[in-house]
């Protein structure tokens, strides 16, 4: 059954990159988009669709163009003719609205993503994750939860405060649910970056340690550390702290986070960083 | 003069389901890419196949644009995105440049020229990028990467990717 919708989805898009109109009219009246199968053999046609013209390439807007023309209201095939021009800087949130129009529940929380760590637009992205939350309470996106990405949010737009408050919620669920000490060092890491900006130094340097605690080669908590001993005038400390983030840098180590290859994460840092403080 | 109107209002539904204006040539940006250099023709690739993000931070080149700006008596009076993709070429020159402008609820809009040539040209002058090479490593490749910058409320606050 999967092969036959594979063969009639290979011959959809066959048929309208040809534009033969006609042929296409028969076989799109044979399809019904809200089947799970179909959407299963649309997604896996798309899969391997990847592999063939890579998602950058305009034959990957084709044959999104193709599945959307044949069913319109898919909003995982809105989501992918979005995410390539997003992540290639060309902002195409009129897709992924469209998308979120659909099935809000499922791509309400991947907008407010992408508007976080891509395009940066942590206001967008908070009103975002308030919606998110009320649809899927608790819920969460690539790995975090909605918490996290509000603190960093927060953070990014210099509410300190409020970052502590919800990355505070976000290392309580993990403490909760996997046990204490088994917190994620990007949790940890920017707690102590919230505490560091709200000028409360003890907890801050607390959760650093701690995200080192769990990733030593880490290089933001070692820098911030640094920084934060840097105010404290330990700059002994300090040092030691700025040249073990230059050393994991030098050595390729980075956040960890699966789309990091595209985009900075927020308060990320480079050897430039380093660099200057080791000056001064 | 019914033709007109309708075929003008068709141009415009087109443009605007289109997913973005590249508006380079109106600013008068450099959309060439091998005019100036010697770089052998082929695929271009994707900075992020290569991690070639640029290697310094978007938190460092936002400070430096920044400080850069209060210096120059640009207007800031428009909220929304900048975005400049590009191709860094052979040399490790960035070239054939691509705009896109958006206000913030990434509507297509326009900024004043001014404030688009000052990014344009602190752009330019970043000379840090990458020389990849191919599999065998005999041949430098092509690739394309980008910069949008944000701004709201007067403040250039942030800078991707």
């Amino acid at each position: 059954m999967v092969k036959l919708y594979l063969w009639l989805l290979s011959l959809c898009l066959f048929c309208f990159n040809n534009s033969n109109a006609s042929a296409q009219e028969v076989v799109v009246s044979k399809i019904d988009c809200l089947d799970s199968k179909w959407q299963e053999s649309a997604e896996q046609g798309l899969f391997h669709a990847q592999y063939a013209t890579g998602y950058m390439s305009e034959e990957w807007q084709s044959h999104c163009d193709s599945l959307l023309h044949i069913c319109p209201n898919f909003s995982y095939i809105w989501e992918m003719k979005a995410m390539p021009h997003i992540k290639g800087g060309i902002y195409d949130f009129a897709s992924l609205n469209k998308a979120v129009s659909i099935n809000p529940n499922r791509q309400l929380p991947y907008r407010a993503f992408m508007k976080c760590i891509f395009s940066k637009d942590y206001y967008g992205a908070l009103l975002d994750l308030d919606s998110a939350e009320q649809l899927v309470h608790g819920g969460g996106i690539m790995d975090h939860s909605f918490s996290f990405y509000k603190g960093i949010s927060y953070l990014s737009i210099g509410k300190a405060d409020s970052a502590v408050l919800y990355l505070q919620k976000d290392v309580a669920e993990q403490s909760k649910r996997m046990g204490l000490g088994n917190e994620h060092y990007n949790s940890l890491f920017y707690l102590g970056l919230a505490h560091l900006y709200a000028q409360q130094t003890k907890q801050a340097e607390r959760y650093l340690l701690a995200s080192i605690k769990a990733y030593s080669k880490f290089p933001e908590p070692n820098y911030y550390l640094g920084i934060l001993y840097l105010q404290k005038n330990e700059r002994l400390k300090a040092k030691t702290y700025f040249q073990m983030a230059q050393s994991a840098l030098n050595n390729g180590y980075n956040m960890n986070e699966d789309n990091n290859i595209y985009v900075d994460y927020p308060f990320q840092i480079s050897a430039v960083e380093i660099e200057q403080v080791l000056k001064e | 003069m019914k033709i007109i109107v309708s075929l003008f209002t068709f141009l415009i539904c087109q443009l605007y389901t289109l997913a973005q204006v590249n508006q380079a040539s109106m600013y008068g940006l450099d959309t060439s890419f091998l005019n100036y250099n010697t770089c052998e023709l082929g695929a271009i690739h994707e900075y992020f196949s290569y991690h070639a993000k640029y290697p310094e931070s978007t938190m460092s080149l936002l400070k430096r644009v920044q400080d850069s700006v209060v210096s120059h008596p640009i207007a800031l009076s428009k909220n929304g995105f900048i975005t400049f993709r590009f191709t860094v070429n052979c040399q490790g020159k960035a070239s054939h440049f691509k705009l896109y402008l958006l206000d913030e609820n990434y509507a297509e809009t326009i900024f004043d020229k001014t404030l688009v040539l000052f990014l344009y040209d602190f752009i330019k002058g970043l000379n840090g990028w990458k020389i990849i090479k191919d599999k065998s490593g005999q041949h430098i490749l092509n690739y394309n990467s980008y910069f949008s910058f944000q701004i709201k409320d007067g403040k250039i606050i942030s800078v991707a990717p």
